[in-house]
């Protein structure tokens, strides 16, 4: 195939090509109260093609990776750039100075999950699903198991010819408790890049089961919030989710240059001192999001885009670091062969700080602890609006009461701003989600706990 | 050729013994994405795909391959099959299935003459005309024509063309603190939307967000346009008719069959019948043919929809609300197109008084589909009065009940038809904007 997408490049009259082989092994189990859900196995692949022509992209994919197929694909991407060019006022220019990258990059793997049998798999989660069925208070449960294992071929005309070797696994347990009619939840969750034991080397899968069994039992006694402005303390999952949808997007270099509230705040104060927000591909070798070269061909660096509460860099690819006179740093992805790349976060989180979490609840009068993300949504001012698994009531330095069916929202920049105290621990804990930009990536977030200031949203 | 590829793969489950059924697509796509005012990229591209269910024992494999690899993915599937609960699962017969237009030639024409450049650059153009601070911020042109095939071993084999086009555009005009930022799009099966218009629209109601009024104290109506409604109908209302939400007690409706639930002229219909409708085909993504499906009529709770996997389950017949998000992902229940109708008022008349416009909403996705609850944040809303866009609105939060709303909810008669996609699952709708009166508002 290499000498293939080779041979390829060179034919290529575009001014600049770049073909991705991608092929992608998945397996996905889903239990539903015990029973077999949905239990699928695939491998698919293909090539994308992506070409610059009269300063316009075109892109093509095929699933058919014969020499002849993928030349005729290569004419349609081709064509495709020809069709943007016309219309194009402002011709992309890339930098010349990207140095080849070559070479293979493989996933650390403990106790790779191939190595488990797909009946093992199944054993494993009807157990844990039946399990969870069996509390008193439980009237249903969904365990998930997901894995992908990825080839990627990346070949372009700067000279880039690598091979990454992907696997990552993402678990689930989820139980349903009954408050009158209206449902609880408690969910546990991981994802991560690796193996079995990378995967488990928190909680064990029954720790995992038992604790989202507590966290419903425990929800169904709960009350709902007051809602109005609040002090709050964000666990690791929220400061993650906050630091991708409300602030990560909004720094993306294409929304930047299509006017997102980061647009012109490079330099200025965005957020407090004690604020550093990092996206990095690298960062871990088994957090979800690990990208060792992105796929237009550039390595994984770390981009400091908060460095002591001032905004500092945008996230680019190529084309928008020329632009913007900024480094690409590996964030251009692309979910499967037949998606062109993007501007994507990977691994995105805030340094900790020196603070403890039991010093901050202590020292917090009145306000929340806030524990597990229920999904989010953000727009390009930075404004969003986050559901909560758990929510702990703080009075006088303690946890008083659990409340239940809580959001938070506002604008991330002002939240960042508010932030007063940053915990000296860390953890990525966004690894079981993925993001969906346009198509699908596999990202991770996380941090410390922060505590600042937010919307609650509440029913009281 | 798709059409042969699900022959060869239904030849191979009878050769095998196999019960199950195999679900063809061909594509092809041409999209163009705007950013920053300009036409950023262009994709064209064809997919083509089968996924194959094999059913043995009662137990369900699923797996997907490109044409030439049917049998490696049937035999993949039995294998699989082991590891499944029983399902009841029957497969349907040979059945009588009506005519549904969904495929218009000028689509087809004009994605092969590559007039999508044109038609984006128009749209951007309208955009920017509007006024000289507004930056077509991002947005995109879609078209698409293909074909989608289902067969079966009992007999079936159904296949019918398609095409699309869709078109969106975001125009904002930057500020120091906060940029405001209006979107518009619109989507068809036909070759007849007005992409210069679209751009038009967009730039004019960004225009209108440039004043800014206080957040009301009084409670006030809301009106919500197609599009805002849309994303509320779809997290917090449409899956309390799913059955199998109904079977696992996660729905508001479960067990109120023929109770009134709605206002008396309210009726709620998912009719994949219907011309040119975003979700409309002549059969489901498993083969049952399409019927409408009247989820409530004239206020009363009349049925819920269903699958075959989950018709078996709750012992019942499929509805054809068989749906896939591709040949990649196993069939599940579905919404096909979901059109809300009723004694409908110029939509000139919703906005009478004072009210506050509702265009978007953030969160709907927490809604609760068992309750009904509901809590986003609207934006961009405006405050309106006789009409008039007084000022927008900035931060402001609404709460709710969306089945309660049903009971006191007046139509507009400005349908609009709605499409998106959350992950494997698409937003397929026809609706007007509604003025619901029992929302609350804070922020």
């Amino acid at each position: 195939m290499r000498d293939i997408l080779n041979r390829l490049v060179d034919r290529s009259t575009a001014d600049h090509v770049e073909f991705r082989y991608h092929r992608r092994d998945q397996k996905r189990i889903e239990m539903v109260k015990g029973d077999s859900e949905e239990v699928h196995s695939s491998t698919y692949g293909g090539v994308g093609v992506r070409v610059l022509v009269d300063g316009a992209w075109g892109f093509s994919s095929t699933n058919r990776t014969d020499e002849k197929e993928l030349t005729d694909t290569l004419r349609i991407a081709e064509g495709a750039a020809r069709l943007s060019a016309r219309n194009k006022k402002e011709k992309v220019v890339l930098e010349d100075d990207l140095s080849p990258v070559r070479g293979t990059f493989s996933a650390k793997v403990n106790d790779s999950v191939t190595g488990y049998s797909i009946e093992d798999k199944v054993k494993l989660l009807i157990g844990l699903d039946r399990e969870m069925m069996s509390h008193p208070d439980i009237v249903s449960t969904r365990c998930l198991w997901n894995e992908l294992q990825d080839e990627k071929v990346i070949v372009n005309g700067t000279g880039t010819d690598v091979r990454i070797l992907d696997e990552k696994v993402e678990f689930y347990a989820i139980a349903y408790a009954d408050l009158r009619g209206e449902k609880v939840v408690g969910m546990e969750s991981r994802g991560v890049t690796g193996g079995w034991k990378d995967l488990f080397s928190r909680k064990s899968p029954g720790e995992m089961a038992q604790d989202a069994v507590k966290t419903a039992t425990q929800l169904l006694k709960a009350k709902h919030p007051k809602g109005g402005n609040a002090t709050v303390i964000l666990n690791p999952e929220l400061v993650g989710l906050i630091s991708h949808e409300a602030i990560g997007h909004t720094v993306e270099a294409d929304f930047v240059l299509s006017g997102s509230v980061a647009q012109g705040k490079i330099g200025q104060r965005v957020a407090s001192e004690l604020v550093t927000m990092v996206d990095h591909g690298n960062a871990s070798p088994h957090a979800a999001g690990w990208t060792p070269v992105d796929d237009e061909g550039t390595p994984s660096q770390r981009t400091e885009v908060i460095k002591d509460g001032i905004l500092k860099e945008y996230l680019c690819d190529r084309e928008t670091a020329s632009l913007l006179g900024m480094t690409p740093k590996g964030n251009a992805r692309a979910y499967e062969y037949s998606d062109p790349p993007i501007i994507r976060m990977t691994n995105t989180f805030i340094e900790p700080g020196d603070h403890r979490l039991e010093e901050l609840i202590e020292e917090t009068r009145d306000g929340y602890y806030l524990q597990g993300a229920m999904g989010g949504q953000a727009d390009a001012n930075a404004e969003f609006t986050f559901g909560v698994e758990k929510a702990w009531r703080v009075v006088n330095g303690e946890l008083t009461e659990l409340l239940r069916g809580v959001s938070i929202s506002g604008s991330g920049f002002e939240v960042l701003k508010s932030v007063d105290a940053v915990t000296d621990d860390f953890e990525f804990q966004m690894g079981s989600g993925y993001c969906g930009k346009f198509q699908m990536a596999k990202v991770d977030g996380g941090g410390p706990h922060l505590r600042c200031e937010a919307t609650i949203g509440g029913k009281q | 050729m798709i059409e042969e590829s699900v022959k060869s793969a239904l030849g191979h489950l009878a050769r095998l013994n196999l019960q199950g059924d195999v679900y063809g697509e061909r594509s092809q796509k041409v999209t163009f994405s705007i950013m920053n005012g300009e036409i950023a990229d262009s994709t064209e591209y064809e997919d083509m795909g089968l996924g194959i269910r094999v059913i043995k024992d009662g137990r369900i494999g699923f797996g997907y391959c490109v044409p030439g690899k049917e049998r490696e993915c049937i035999l993949r599937a039995a294998e699989l099959s082991r590891l499944s609960g029983t399902s009841g699962i029957i497969l349907p017969e040979e059945q009588g299935i009506c005519n549904v237009k969904t495929y218009d030639e000028k689509v087809r024409n004009a994605l092969e003459d590559g007039m999508g450049s044109e038609l984006c650059g128009n749209m951007i153009d309208a955009a920017v005309s509007t006024h000289k601070d507004i930056i077509p911020s991002h947005g995109g042109l879609f078209m698409g024509s293909g074909t989608r095939v289902i067969g079966n071993t009992n007999g079936i084999f159904l296949s019918q063309d398609f095409t699309a086009i869709a078109g969106g555009i975001a125009a904002s005009i930057p500020g120091e603190r906060t940029s405001l930022v209006a979107s518009e799009s619109k989507c068809s099966r036909r070759m007849d939307m007005d992409f210069e218009h679209l751009g038009t629209l967009a730039g004019d109601k960004v225009l209108s967000m440039k004043s800014k009024s206080e957040n009301p104290s009084d409670k006030l109506p809301v009106v919500m346009t197609p599009h805002a409604m849309g994303m509320l109908l779809w997290f917090g209302l449409i899956p309390s008719f799913n059955g199998e939400n109904v079977r696992k007690g996660k729905s508001v409706y479960q067990g109120r069959i023929d109770e009134k639930v709605a206002g008396e002229n309210i009726s709620i219909v998912d009719d994949p019948t219907r011309d040119w409708g975003m979700g409309s085909f002549p059969f489901d993504d498993e083969g049952v043919a399409a019927s409408p499906i009247p989820l409530i009529s004239q206020g009363y709770l009349r049925h819920y929809f269903y699958d075959l996997k989950e018709a078996a389950s709750s012992d019942t017949i499929s509805t054809g609300n068989g749906t896939r998000g591709s040949f990649k992902t196993p069939p599940q229940i579905g919404d096909r197109n979901i059109i809300i109708t009723g004694k409908n008022h110029p939509v000139q008349q919703l906005t009478e008084g004072k009210v506050i416009l509702v265009d978007g909403v953030m969160g709907a996705h927490t809604s609760s589909p068992a309750s009904g609850d509901f809590s986003v944040v609207a934006n961009p809303a405006w405050l309106v009065e006789d009409g008039v866009k007084l000022g927008r609105l900035d931060g402001l939060m609404l709460s709710g009940n969306l089945p309660g709303s049903l009971e006191t909810m007046v139509l507009g008669d400005d349908y609009e038809k709605l499409y998106d996609t959350i992950g494997s699952m698409s937003i397929r709708m026809e609706l007007p904007s509604i003025r619901l009166t029992d929302i609350t508002h804070s922020g």
